[in-house]
């Protein structure tokens, strides 16, 4: 069953005369991690957008995520959580009437000490903390799909490591699907199973991740790729 | 160059960077790396003095043989631009978005060169080119540019002046990964060329290797460990640089991983 689902989706917003989206179609199934990748002004963002109902479509067809099942993450913690709120709380508010044990093991799962952060407001720890206290607010409620736009771009590459094994626990554990929206191809090597590369709002290429990764097809699948080598 | 002598930054409450020692020689690359939190970008303020007022500040830091903690604010502004520029994480918040472009570029022009009008625009506009954006620029707002070109902006400010040092504070952390790319290689080419030296700072270790010869470990505020890069990412001694290196590793690319990308490898 399709989670979600894009069919020939066009977004035009109305400043502009390109499209921001031009035919793209991406379906998200059960179980399944899709990464959505490419450049700062690819389309990536509009298309999570409408994929989660927040924008509409200039034309085609949509099923969106269903808000009851789909956590959310977001690129920047520090505005995504509110400051007023202590830790425990606003991982609370990801599903109401939630025990303190229950909070407790959803900051466990991201590698969170609750005794040192439970009490603590966002202020007080770190950038790479606050966005695993924002993956326990999302993931308490054991959602059938997370979607996340640039989960690890702000994030220091030990605070990534965490994030990436949270993520790939969560859907070995129990299969939990993503769409996940990156512009580090080397991420969503670890973290998807199709991927999707936008270019100009146009999928370029799309696929099996480990397909497209070792014989990209498109030029600009190259440069992605080249840009994310060590 | 620069030599930094036991270094020591605290709060009213605590200490933060404990007793660092670090150095540059003239035109040497140089990395420090440590993750958020490590007292990276603390040295940074300390070397630039524009560390917030209730942080306090002990030890050496010389700049050409002179102790800039030592020096009033005015000596020490006299400096930036032509002895030492910096560039940092965040373009946006680094210009001033109240002027334009070519206003932005040629501040340190205004500030320590006599030049006519004329000459600073000239200057400003072989800067452009320089970096790689085109004069049609000089006339916009930073607002109306995007991140990867304001960084590139803040790059032509920063070397306009022609520094002998050039202090790039995670300077592609903020930028998407083909446009992390392009910063990078114009930051070693444009500094090499100008002969001046950079400390850069980073948690990653794959950005660090394709920038510094030589690198600092910085781990709670200690350096852990120093050497020159290759034998670093070669062969590490401290646990800490070790997670970082397989943290760093992880996430990127290897070469076994393409059969036919466009390298060719």
């Amino acid at each position: 069953m399709a989670l979600i689902e894009l069919r020939n989706v066009r977004k035009v917003f109305p400043t502009t005369q390109t499209p921001a989206l031009d035919n793209v179609s991406v379906t998200v199934h059960e179980g399944e991690r899709v990464a959505v990748v490419g450049q700062s002004g690819s389309g990536k963002t509009t298309l999570l957008n409408i994929a989660l109902g927040f924008t509409s479509a200039t034309s085609g067809a949509v099923q969106t995520a269903d808000p009851h099942t789909t956590g959310l993450v977001f690129q920047n913690p520090i505005t995504s959580l509110d400051p007023r709120w202590k830790v425990c709380d606003i991982v609370r508010e990801g599903k109401s009437g939630s025990s303190y044990e229950e909070v407790r093991e959803a900051l466990e799962n991201v590698s969170l000490d609750p005794d040192v952060v439970m009490d603590r407001y966002i202020s007080d720890i770190s950038g790479g903390q606050a966005q695993r206290v924002a993956i326990a607010r999302a993931l308490i409620s054991e959602p059938k799909l997370l979607v996340a736009d640039e989960p690890v771009s702000a994030v220091d590459v030990l605070g990534k490591q965490y994030i990436i094994d949270t993520f790939q626990h969560a859907h070995e554990e129990r299969g939990l699907a993503m769409l996940i929206v990156l512009h580090d191809l080397g991420v969503a090597q670890k973290l998807s199973d199709t991927i999707v590369v936008m270019h100009e709002g146009k999928i370029v290429e799309h696929g099996d991740t480990q397909q497209v990764l070792t014989h990209p097809e498109h030029s600009y699948t190259k440069k992605l790729i080249e840009a994310a080598r060590w | 160059m620069i030599d930094i002598k036991n270094l020591v930054i605290s709060t009213p409450s605590q200490e933060i960077v404990h007793g660092v020692d670090l150095h540059i020689d003239k035109a040497e690359r140089v990395g420090l790396i440590g993750a958020s939190g490590s007292g990276k970008s603390l040295i940074v303020q300390a070397i630039l003095g524009i560390l917030p007022p209730s942080m306090s500040v002990q030890g050496e830091i010389f700049v050409n043989s002179r102790n800039v903690l030592q020096m009033s604010d005015t000596e020490r502004a006299s400096m930036r631009g032509t002895v030492m520029s910096a560039v940092f994480q965040n373009p946006m918040t680094a210009l001033n978005p109240m002027v334009t472009v070519e206003k932005n570029i040629e501040l340190p022009l205004k500030m320590h060169y006599s030049l006519s009008r004329d000459e600073r625009h000239s200057r400003v506009e072989e800067a452009l080119t320089h970096v790689g954006l085109e004069r049609e620029i000089m006339s916009r707002y930073p607002s109306q540019i995007s991140g990867g070109q304001a960084q590139r902006v803040a790059i032509a400010e920063a070397l306009i002046g022609h520094p002998q040092v050039l202090i790039a504070d995670e300077p592609t952390t903020a930028l998407d990964s083909i446009v992390q790319q392009g910063i990078i290689n114009l930051l070693v080419q444009r500094t090499e060329h100008q002969g001046a030296a950079v400390l850069f700072t980073s948690h990653d270790f794959s950005v660090i290797s394709r920038v510094a010869q030589r690198c600092y470990v910085i781990n709670n505020g200690e350096i852990v460990e120093e050497g020159d890069l290759e034998s670093i990412i070669n062969s590490p001694h401290h646990d800490y640089t070790v997670q970082l290196i397989e943290a760093a590793r992880d996430i990127a690319i290897s070469g076994n991983d393409t059969v036919d990308s466009s390298r060719g490898e």
